[in-house]
Order: C-alpha cells, then sequence, then structure tokens
C-alpha cells in the first residue's frame, strides 16, 4: 500500500477511531489508539468495508488485512499510512 | 505472482463440469496453476469475448489488474460485499419488499445483548455467523434458552459477528440463479432416516451410509454419527438408541447444507414457478450479481407465494455446483453451460 498524498496523522487517527467507535457502537472518546486492534474484534467485513470507506475519503489504498493484524494499534496502522 | 501452465495438474469436480461445459461450446480450456502466499492452487482457465476467466471450486475470476494483486475479480464482486454481510443483505431485500427472517445483529464483545434477546422471539430461534457457509456453525429451532446461550456461545467462539434471527418453518431450498433468471432448484432434505418398527436410529443412520457408500456420489458421502447429531437428537427428546416405527422420518440434523448429511432433490415442476419470479427479482435487487446460490424456505412449495409464506435466507457469490450434477434424485441440470452462456452475453455487451 502508498499514500498517494501526504496525510495529517491526527486526522486518520480520528477518522479511524470515530469509524470503530461507530461500527462497535462505543463512544469515540472511550477508544484508546494505542489498543491493539484485537479490542474491535472485526471479521473480514468489518475489515474490507473499512478499507473502501477509508480509500473513498481519502484516496489512500490500505489493504484490509492492515485492520486484522490483531497486535497493531491505530497509531501503528497510521504511521505506517503516513 | 507466478501463473504456470499445468495441463497435468488435476482439476476440483467442479472444474471439470466447467471444462465440460466449455469444450462442448468449442470454447478451448488451460489448467493453470498459480502461485501465492505459499500455496499453489490449480485453476481452469478459458477466454470468452476476449476476456480470460479463472475458475475453481466455485469460484469465478475474471482476470485483470487488481488493485490488491489477485488473479482478478470475482465476476459478482460488486455484490459480494453486501450479500457476504448477511444482516445488511437481509435489510436491503427487506428495504425492497422480500420477506426475511426477523432478525438481529450483534458483535461477540457484548454477548449479554445477545443472550437477552432470547425474549425478543416468539417462536424457535436459528443462531448463526453473520458471515458464514456451508451450514457451519448454524443452531436452528432453538427452543430453549439454555441452549440458545450455548449456540450464541459456540458461534462466538468462531465469530466475531453473530446473527440470531426467527427459525422459520418450512422446506429448505436453493435455487441457481443465472441472470437472469432461476435455472436449477435443488431441495435440501436436512440429514434424516426413515423407521422401519424394528431398527434403531443408530442402525438407520449406519445403513443410510451404506447406502451412500454404494452409490458413492461425491455430493453424498458418508456422514460422521457425531456429537451434532446426538444434540440434536437430545435437544428433540430422542436418542440413538430409539426405534421409529415403521414410516416415521426421524430427522438427524436441522441444516440443508450438503455438507451437513443433507439430501438433495432436484426439482423442477414441483415447485410453483411464483418463486422462481420471486428469486430473480431478489437477485436483479442486488447490484452487479450475475449468478448465485439462493437459500430460501418455503412453507408449501407447491402453492403461489405470498407476503408471508416463504423467507429468503441468504445469497452465495460462489455457489457450488456438483448438487445440480449428483442429485440424490431428480433431472441434473448442466448450470456451468449456463453461466458460460452468461458470460458471452454479459462480456460481449460490456
Amino acid at each position: 500500500m502508498h499514500a498517494v498524498q501526504t496525510f495529517d496523522s491526527e486526522i486518520l487517527n480520528r477518522w479511524i477511531l470515530v469509524y470503530l467507535a461507530t461500527l462497535i457502537g462505543e463512544p469515540t472518546d472511550s477508544l484508546d489508539p494505542s489498543d491493539p486492534m484485537s479490542e474491535y474484534d472485526l471479521d473480514s467485513i468489518d475489515a474490507v468495508t473499512m478499507a473502501i470507506e477509508l480509500q473513498n475519503t481519502f484516496k489512500l489504498r490500505v489493504h484490509p488485512e492492515t485492520f486484522m493484524r490483531r497486535t497493531e494499534s491505530v497509531y501503528d496502522i497510521v504511521a505506517r499510512l503516513v | 505472482m507466478p501463473v504456470l501452465e499445468a495441463p497435468e495438474a488435476k482439476l476440483d469436480l467442479h472444474s471439470t463440469h466447467v471444462k465440460a461445459a466449455a469444450e462442448a461450446r468449442g470454447i478451448p480450456t488451460v489448467t493453470k496453476i498459480v502461485q501465492s502466499g505459499g500455496k499453489r492452487n490449480t485453476w481452469l482457465t478459458f477466454y470468452i469475448a476476449g476476456q480470460e476467466f479463472f475458475y475453481a471450486r466455485g469460484m469465478l475470476l475474471a482476470q485483470g489488474s487488481d488493485e490488491w494483486d489477485r488473479i482478478g475479480l470475482n465476476v459478482n464482486h460488486e455484490a459480494s460485499l453486501l450479500i457476504a454481510d448477511k444482516f445488511k443483505c437481509k435489510q436491503h431485500l427487506s428495504s425492497k419488499g422480500f420477506s426475511v427472517p426477523k432478525g438481529q445483529f450483534f458483535r461477540r464483545r457484548k454477548l449479554e445483548e445477545a443472550y437477552t434477546s432470547f425474549t425478543d422471539f416468539s417462536g424457535p430461534i436459528c443462531v448463526k455467523p453473520n458471515h458464514g457457509s456451508e451450514g457451519r456453525c448454524v443452531f436452528p429451532n432453538i427452543t430453549d434458552e439454555t441452549w440458545f446461550k450455548t449456540a450464541i456461545d459456540r458461534v462466538a467462539a468462531r465469530f466475531p459477528n453473530i446473527l440470531i434471527e426467527e427459525s422459520v418453518i418450512g422446506e429448505h431450498f436453493r435455487f441457481f440463479y443465472v441472470e437472469p433468471e432461476v435455472v436449477g432448484i435443488r431441495y435440501g432434505r436436512p440429514c434424516s432416516v426413515v423407521g422401519d418398527g424394528h431398527s434403531s436410529l443408530l442402525q438407520l443412520a449406519q445403513a443410510k451410509n451404506t447406502e451412500r457408500a454404494e452409490r458413492n456420489l461425491p455430493t453424498h458421502p458418508q456422514f460422521p454419527i457425531s456429537d451434532a447429531i446426538h444434540e440434536y437428537l437430545e435437544r428433540h427428546g430422542r436418542t440413538l438408541e430409539d426405534i421409529p416405527p415403521a414410516g416415521e422420518r426421524v430427522f438427524l440434523s436441522g441444516v440443508s447444507n450438503a455438507t451437513a448429511g443433507a439430501d438433495s432433490y432436484l426439482f423442477w415442476d414441483e415447485v410453483h414457478p411464483s418463486y422462481r419470479e420471486i428469486v430473480a427479482k431478489a437477485c436483479k435487487e442486488i447490484p452487479g450479481l450475475l449468478y448465485s446460490g439462493v437459500d430460501l424456505v418455503i412453507e408449501d412449495y407447491r402453492v403461489p407465494a405470498t407476503d408471508d409464506n416463504y423467507w429468503l435466507l441468504e445469497f452465495n457469490a460462489s455457489p457450488a455446483l456438483l448438487p445440480f450434477y449428483y442429485p440424490w434424485q431428480g433431472k441434473k441440470v448442466d448450470v456451468a453451460a449456463r453461466m458460460l452462456d452468461l458470460l458471452e452475453r454479459h462480456y460481449t455487451t460490456t
């Protein structure tokens, strides 16, 4: 995967946290971006949908497997994306 | 991704039927091996209207540029995300006026909410993964709350997302749809035996397996007389030692998937044509769905469909072909030929 342009990591962090919070039905502020992705317990459909939404929003190509890596955190994912 | 011609490689049985249908139409085929992620998979390949296709084990891909460096995209790719999510697909079809079992979606991180949903249902309940296949981890016809919680735990042990819905009563069918119409109808009777008045259920199950071994149909392998059967019988107040009266049919399972020991019967005129029309209309409401195996329950397949005597359960983007070639009873349907005709129509005009 590669970034089409440079992104603000804070914006990406926030977007991903809001997306995850909406998905799992929790308040965004209760999510910790340093928690591993296993906390959110996504299935493959969740991951594919999330990758598509991220791509549509930021024109950024992300493999759905990114969100299935259970030991990585949102911080880790964003660090690689930017 | 390395792709090698491998004429000596063995095709899976689904692919051999696609190969036969292609060659009957004068379409040359080539067997190839694709190496990906440390695995080697054998694919049947052929060209239609200048487009190369790869087929293996129910999956049909159109070769081409793919952002994830796969061989290509499933010809149903536009539809696949919607139909893979059983709850979203159910909501979509309901919004279009089709009958679906009422249900709820839960994530396993909130199992207590799932447990308490027992009281939301007035009749039998089915618990299943929201994204699953082949009847695995599907628990239909639940009426006991303890078993309900056990079923939820069993699904949650393997799948993050759980679908809980009413367990509708009727006969289970798989309609094979190839745009623009249904081309085959499979009636799946869950694994069952018929009593003779002197044999136990265990003996009857063993005899059924002996008959399956003799007929040697790839779609009807011997089934394990497993814990799943014990549990199913126990929940229905029976054991394998019971001796049913002559003529009584006793079910050993509640799911109608071939992989769960169900018997396949191919019907056509037996089923009222209104159900074919409904399935075709439903498939047309799913954008990008060119062909599919559609599972539905019908209360009485001999009478016309109404708003409340059938239920669409789920759609499969890569349906198995074999049940339509190797039924226990019924006239075979060359569904592979119909798929190739579809590809010729679709890829010639697009």
